[in-house]
């Protein structure tokens, strides 16, 4: 093969020929780079230029392989993929935009537009001629994937991974699995019983290829995609298991309303928690009487304040189907809902709202500014309020006051994300690939789904947890496991240049560069997602992104600078 | 500040600004690319580089360009807490930060190397911000690599 590249430039059907000197810019081109070729095509992104650019490949067997055409959004991409496909894998092939990039924004000043398109090409050559790639080894992944928590949505994630013949090991900090529906009676918003909900997602995990590891925690997850080795702790135990994906279902944790609403200091405040342990035992047992005759429930408690900016989505919900089951244990009782706006969106939740409406459930508006007071001696007496649209003061009397607290991400989620190479939200909750890919981490095969990422109803829960399921046996299926745009690179540490600094260890997002026994830092190709941190930060220009190293940039800076035309 | 250097040089313009744009493709790119369909005009003496991320831009780099002669360097990412690399963009600020502070230092007007987060995602935010940095770069005396290297020497290392 020779040195000879080849530049070919698409002429877009001769509608740029306004803007770019086709002879000027292939007169810079050649004098710059003498062994280039320059061809030209009319429109490359149709098949039969693709013909003519595989036939001119043969005929000048170049060692690169530059197209000059349009923006990668527009038909750039997906030509540079048809080439891929047609070329040989020992060319190396880059796209340059001369279209959207050059002639279409600079239509007034042609021989500027034609000094800069020149300028483009040869800066596409310069990156060619620093270009290395690195080839991927990737083994089988392990077919096995943990789910860690036995909430709603690990619950279901296990039974879909179950179905689709993939072993599962489910992981639950408690004796019993199930989560925050053990402490609920009802689901809103068709009221279903949650110990009949329960039991037909625990029917899901009574499967051979189902392990249910109770009291058992996940101290550290480490390994690459395909071959995490997680870290499970079950009653001082510690015990490593290898797994091939990892779904994050931990869930949230109730907020309790210390020091608010004299909550703990009158008896009759509780929180809405402790009003669905109470309902739940008073449905069971319909003797014992409801001897209350007013309750008032104060929503947004501790929630879209500035320690918690946030809704916490499932709070009115709740409140809403609560009152309904006060109402039905007790029809007279005077229920009433003191709220910042009720959040009850999509149909079914309007419909409760109704319900609850048309049952006689009073509800008041008010402003965070002039909250709720709550009155008595020993027990909850009355609560007053002003009326945010009347500016009406009112005093309602209640046995009962119900403080609907907000779910709060669970501290333990922090370190499990920074293994994983995920990001938490300012308010400590985890995030996928907002907005395209929410459940996936931006480390494949790992996967995310229910109150971890954002406090969620039960049968959202459980979607995203089958969705979960789902993505990861795509992925463990051999599909899917680079979610990385294809020509961008992967980084890696050239071991003899290394000095040891560790400087790349602590900035990687997402735990790809590690400690090598020799003392320097190796990146896994499969966590990395080709950011080029390391090599910013790298102060021997050991870690580098063989694709596109600094070296490659440098070159294309130095391609400008040293520019003839204007 | 340009400093001593700008009082050494004549303010004519002996050549064309020089500016080359990183932009994040994740961001940045995207705005250029709706520039282009938009066919939004542009004056055609900034040079455009697609990085993976903002966050692979060495210090160095950015400085051998100002070595070099190129006027401006424009880093455009994606707006901070919208990073495609978790928190990489913050990482980046930061170290663009202290190559600000070099140019001060050493008498390039900290101007000549624009940070912006999130401020071009759209065509004609795009076109705006560059058209300020080259209008600005425009005001600025031209780099002259030669007078940088002799200015280098004279610090009498």
């Amino acid at each position: 093969m020779s040195g000879v590249s080849l530049a070919i430039l698409c002429t877009c059907r001769d509608t740029l020929k306004g803007t770019l000197h086709w002879r000027t810019i292939e007169q810079e081109i050649k004098a710059r780079r003498p062994m280039t070729h320059v061809g030209y095509l009319p429109s490359l992104c149709l098949y039969e230029d693709l013909d003519r650019v595989k036939s001119l490949v043969e005929q000048e067997r170049p060692r690169a392989l530059l197209i000059g055409a349009c923006s990668p959004f527009a038909k750039g991409r997906a030509v540079l993929d048809k080439l891929m496909t047609v070329c040989e894998a020992s060319i190396s092939v880059t796209l340059v935009d001369l279209r959207e990039g050059c002639a279409w924004i600079h239509t007034g000043d042609p021989r500027g537009a034609s000094a800069k398109a020149a300028d483009i090409v040869c800066m596409g050559l310069a990156e060619l001629e620093h270009r290395q790639s690195v080839r991927l080894e990737r083994s089988a992944p392990e077919q096995r994937v943990l789910v860690v928590g036995a909430g709603p949505a690990g619950l279901a994630a296990s039974e879909i991974l179950a179905r689709l013949g993939l072993e599962v090991v489910l992981a639950e900090r408690l004796e019993r699995p199930g989560g925050l529906l053990n402490q609920i009676g009802k689901l809103f918003p068709q009221n279903v019983s949650s110990e009949e909900f329960l039991g037909s997602l625990l029917k899901g995990i009574d499967h051979p290829a189902t392990t249910f590891l109770p009291q058992t925690t996940v101290s550290r997850i480490d390994g690459d995609p395909g071959k995490f080795i997680a870290h499970l702790s079950r009653s001082g135990d510690e015990e490593s298991l290898t797994v091939g994906a990892v779904i994050l279902a931990c869930g949230a944790l109730p907020v309790f309303p210390e020091g608010l609403f004299r909550f703990r200091a009158l008896a009759g405040v509780i929180s809405q928690m402790e009003l669905e342990t109470k309902l739940k035992k008073l449905e069971a047992d319909r003797t014992s009487p409801l001897e209350i005759t007013s309750a008032v429930f104060i929503q947004c408690v501790a929630a879209r304040d500035e320690v918690r900016p946030y809704c916490s989505t499932i709070c009115c919900p709740t409140a809403l189907k609560n009152a309904l089951r006060l109402k039905t244990l007790k029809p007279d009782l005077v229920v009433t809902i003191l709220h910042r706006g009720i959040m009850a969106p999509g149909k079914a939740l309007e419909e409760l709202y109704r319900h609850a409406m048309a049952s006689g459930v009073f509800f008041h508006l008010y402003d965070p500014a002039e909250p709720p007071e709550v009155a008595g001696r020993e027990r909850a007496e009355s609560v007053s309020l002003i009326d945010a649209l009347s500016g009406r003061r009112f005093v309602f009397t209640a046995d009962l006051v119900v403080l609907s607290t907000p779910l709060k991400p669970r501290p333990g989620v922090a370190g499990l994300a920074r293994d994983l190479g995920m990001r938490l939200d300012p308010m400590g909750f985890a995030c996928g690939r907002e907005p395209m890919q929410p459940l996936a981490a931006p480390v494949p095969g790992v996967y995310l789904c229910g109150a971890v990422r954002w406090p969620v109803p039960v049968h959202e829960a459980v979607d995203q947890g089958r969705a979960a399921a789902v993505k990861a046996a795509v992925f463990l299926n051999g599909g899917n496991t680079d979610r990385k745009a294809p020509g961008a690179g992967k980084a890696m540490v050239l071991s003899e240049a290394c000095g040891g600094c560790g400087w790349c260890i602590a900035v990687c997002p997402y735990g790809a560069c590690r400690r090598a026994e020799d003392g320097t830092s190796v990146i896994s190709p499969l966590r990395c997602q080709g950011c080029g941190l390391c090599a910013a930060v790298c102060p021997s220009g050991a870690a580098r992104l063989p694709e596109r190293s600094s070296a490659a940039l440098r070159a294309m800076v130095r391609e400008i600078a040293q520019r003839s035309l204007p | 500040m340009t400093g001593s250097y700008s009082s050494s040089q004549s303010l004519t313009r002996e050549r064309p600004v020089r500016a080359i744009l990183f932009a994040c493709r994740w961001c940045a790119l995207l705005g250029a690319d709706r520039a282009g369909r938009e066919r939004l005009d542009l004056p055609a003496s900034f040079r455009l580089i697609p990085v993976e991320c903002a966050a692979g831009i060495e210090p160095d780099l950015v400085l051998r360009a100002f070595a070099d002669g190129i006027d401006g360097v424009a880093v455009l990412g994606c707006h901070l807490g919208g990073c495609r690399y978790n928190e990489a963009n913050r990482s980046a600020r930061l170290r663009l930060f202290m190559v600000r502070d070099l140019l001060d230092i050493i008498g390039l007007d900290a101007g000549r190397l624009l940070l912006s987060w999130g401020t071009a995602h759209e065509g004609f935010q795009f076109v705006a911000q560059v058209r300020r940095f080259l209008h600005k770069l425009e005001a600025l005396p031209v780099v002259d690599p030669d007078l940088l290297q002799q200015r280098e020497k004279s610090y009498g290392r």
